[in-house]
């Protein structure tokens, strides 16, 4: 079994919340402001992509395509430093190699390719509610009608959000999602995998998350409630507001939550505020895997020492020493079952496991 | 309403007093001189390593104390009234019901010549922890005060204190009195394992040696002599061959006093009211298979859970049932459940697994198992307490030994080796 060493992990300014960290922080936060509400910056970076775009779609670049591609690179390039730094962890092994599978293929080369040859972009690794627009009547009835592959992706979207979705986490965790095939999670464990000591464990972080997933969770079906709503009565009742609504959400949630904050706070709250905070995916998830699933972490005995590793490097920061000290199964709503925890527990304590047994011993 | 003193805020006296306030409504004021508030002992060399910072080896969030009703105090105790049920702080006095000591350990010194200089440290107390902290560290990761370490004494701390000083990038000379790396407790398969991955690690490793002299320049430790005349140079020693209680303060107080202080099952010392807890101990008759002094982690947490009881009448022993044990020598894990012996026998027959240099050892005598030992293969508690406690035989287990495994997902299963 070969360790990972956090050696220098609190002193080095990049991981600690230093100069370069707000450095950081400063520029990703630019670049999300730019790419959404000011792309014109970002214009000469984006000509500079041209060949790269001509070559996959026949097209120059966009703001998106620059986006996809810095993003697909730096889940690889920062996967690959992962897969250095977890050496010998085979959980890790598999699962970061399928998330830069589904970061390169499924989110960035099959929907180049489609487009290409003139099918809608489609992504097979995004569901609703975190890609809102796939239960949205007027998206799906656009895709549906776009030919034999629209109707083949519209039942896939449905069948994975409501099908498959369950069952697997029933199964597994939500961890079957959020950190072995979603890309916002493959850049946290990647790109992020660096700042995932920065996440705040204290209980008031946890009531905070709470509230504000929840809500998130609750915006998101109110507002697509509403477009079907409005979408039966043709859009004579509350066409307006459902509009703005939508806006408003894709402002605040899409943009401002999950881009801005999201990605531009890495250095400084950690990896996985918006996974944490505000995914409404991550949210009904969680609530399964809360209740319905098989997925915990369980407790190895009495051999914990209290040491603290587990919570320090827990990317959501769920305070796992407090339940592992007791002796205590872990089975947390927000748990994405990224194995860190477990790594880099010097007594062997903590194992993700999708059991048999009750997950809570009383 | 009863007041309980706890004097020392480790972990037995922090458990007793959670414990405590489990289970009734009781005064409690812990003293400690070490800390303001209850860390992870264990932990203190991921603190020097940059793993963590000092917040998060704190077990529990600071408005936990209050919110428990458990006082926290600090000050050194220095003696006490029995009679009177009084404890001092210097001139302060404070009154009790029921006390529970939980002083802990303290590093054995060497008793080599020379060896009151500056820069020798031992690796218990935050004290100790912080004194090698100033001593080492410079302005900058990586960048120490020092450039030459000797660390003697092979135990569990002792490779702790190497891979500290190691990882700030410090050359460490490791004396050792074994021939291997601990191989008065692990098996020579293991302990050869260990010692390999120590040499990896670019650790001068010294073996078969002890030092005879210690030698020092201004006051300041500058070079050693060993048992067989070498001279190594060297900024800082850390000894580390043993802890022992720490009790010095407690002569000629009236508690009855061995090379701990002597408690009962109850954890009742020979003065009326007063319980003993943790590394401080000495069990007047250990169960059998466990030692008087048993200085880790978990018994402490197991005695302090105990003192509760009996500092409040409740009804319960100190059993500590199947030995276990927990450590790390740098990437290699460590986990052992009841009796692993090195020495062979006639009646043991020891079954081994191997995964690379992962060993899993099964011990069994007169074909019932006692011992389990993981050697970077993690080894479900439950499981071989159960198997230890029922004294399951070699057939049994050749269909149930991967019950044993704790393991992440994905790993491969170790092999039976066949030698």
């Amino acid at each position: 079994m070969n360790a990972i060493s956090n050696d220098g992990v609190w002193f080095r300014s990049i991981s600690s919340r230093g100069i370069s960290a707000w450095g950081i922080g400063v520029i990703l936060t630019g670049f999300y402001v730019a790419l959404y509400w000011f792309p014109t910056f970002l214009e000469p970076l984006i000509r500079l992509f041209d060949p790269l775009s001509f070559l996959l779609r026949m097209k120059p670049a966009d703001q998106w395509f620059l986006y996809g591609t810095f993003y697909t690179l730096a889940v690889t390039i920062f996967g690959i430093k992962f897969l250095k730094k977890y050496k010998g962890n085979k959980y890790h092994f598999y699962r970061t190699l399928v998330l830069i599978f589904c970061q390169l293929v499924l989110a960035y080369l099959v929907p180049i390719w489609l487009s290409r040859i003139n099918q809608p972009e489609f992504y097979f690794s995004y569901f609703w509610p975190l890609k809102r627009e796939y239960l949205f009547p007027s998206d799906l009835s656009h895709l549906y009608n776009s030919g034999n592959f629209g109707v083949f992706a519209t039942f896939w979207s449905v069948v994975m959000i409501l099908i498959a979705t369950p069952i697997l986490t029933y199964h597994f965790g939500k961890r079957w999602y959020c950190s072995w095939v979603c890309g916002c999670g493959a850049l946290a464990e990647t790109a992020g995998d660096s700042f995932r000591q920065l996440s705040d464990t204290s209980v008031k972080a946890w009531k905070w998350e709470r509230w504000i997933i929840y809500s998130v969770l609750l915006l998101i079906v109110g507002l697509t409630i509403l477009l079907w709503v409005n979408s039966y009565y043709k859009g004579e009742v509350l066409g307006s507001v459902s509009r703005a609504y939508a806006k408003g959400y894709g402002f605040f949630i899409g943009s401002l939550f999950s881009g801005v904050v999201g990605t531009g706070f890495y250095p400084i709250m950690g990896s996985r505020v918006w996974c944490r905070f505000g995914c409404p995916m991550a949210a009904i998830l969680g609530i399964q895997q809360r209740f319905f699933s098989k997925f915990r972490i369980t407790t190895n005995g009495g051999q914990c020492i209290s040491c603290g590793n587990c919570s320090t490097y827990c990317e959501m920061g769920i305070d796992v020493r407090a339940y592992a000290q007791r002796g205590e199964n872990i089975v947390r709503a927000s748990c994405v079952g990224c194995g860190v925890c477990s790594s880099v527990c010097p007594r062997g304590v903590l194992k993700l496991e999708s059991g048999k047994e009750p997950r809570i011993k009383f | 309403m009863q007041k309980i003193i706890i004097v020392g805020n480790g972990i037995s006296g922090i458990t007793a007093a959670r414990y405590i306030r489990k289970k009734s409504d009781a005064e409690i004021l812990v003293i400690s001189n070490e800390s303001e508030y209850f860390f992870s002992r264990t932990a203190l060399m991921y603190v020097y390593m940059g793993h963590m910072k000092w917040e998060h080896i704190e077990p529990y969030e600071r408005n936990f104390w209050s919110k428990n009703r458990i006082n926290l105090k600090k000050g050194l105790v220095t003696s006490f009234d029995f009679s009177e049920k009084l404890v001092f702080i210097g001139n302060e006095k404070i009154s009790y019901d029921k006390l529970i000591l939980a002083c802990g350990s303290k590093y054995k010194e060497l008793g080599a010549p020379g060896e009151k200089t500056e820069g020798i440290f031992g690796m218990y107390s935050k004290e100790d922890f912080d004194q090698i902290w100033n001593w080492t560290k410079g302005a900058k990761w990586r960048a120490p005060r020092i450039t030459k370490a000797t660390v003697i004494g092979g135990g569990l701390i002792g490779i702790e204190l190497v891979e500290m000083l190691h990882s700030e990038g410090i050359h460490v000379d490791f004396i050792i009195r074994d021939g291997s790396f601990w191989s008065s407790v692990l098996p020579s398969l293991e302990s050869e394992i260990v010692t390999r991955h120590i040499l990896s690690k670019g650790i001068n490793l010294i073996t078969n040696e002890g030092i005879s002299e210690i030698h020092s320049t201004e006051g300041k430790v500058s070079g050693l002599t060993l048992n067989s005349g070498i001279v190594l140079n060297t900024e800082m020693l850390g000894v580390t061959i043993g802890v022992e209680p720490n009790i010095s303060f407690l002569q000629n107080s009236g508690l009855k006093l061995d090379k701990g202080i002597l408690v009962n099952h109850r954890l009742e010392t020979n003065q009326k009211d007063v319980f003993a807890v943790g590394d401080c101990v000495q069990l007047e008759a250990p169960d059998q298979g466990r030692k008087a002094i048993e200085p880790v982690w978990y018994t402490g947490r197991m005695m302090g859970e105990v003192a509760a009881i009996s500092a409040l009448g409740l009804d319960g022993e100190y059993h500590p049932g199947v030995w276990f044990n927990s450590a790390k020598f740098f990437d290699i894990e460590y986990q052992v459940y009841g009796s692993v012996p090195v020495k062979e026998k006639d009646e043991l027959k020891n079954i081994v697994f191997r995964r690379n240099d992962d060993v899993l050892r099964l011990v069994f005598e007169n074909d019932k198992l006692i011992g389990v030992q993981g050697l970077g293969v993690r080894v479900k508690h439950e499981i071989a307490e159960k198997y230890i406690l029922n004294g399951a035989n070699e057939v049994e287990l050749n269909s149930k030994w991967k019950e044993l495994l704790f393991d992440p997902e994905f790993y491969a299963l170790p092999a039976l080796a066949t030698n």
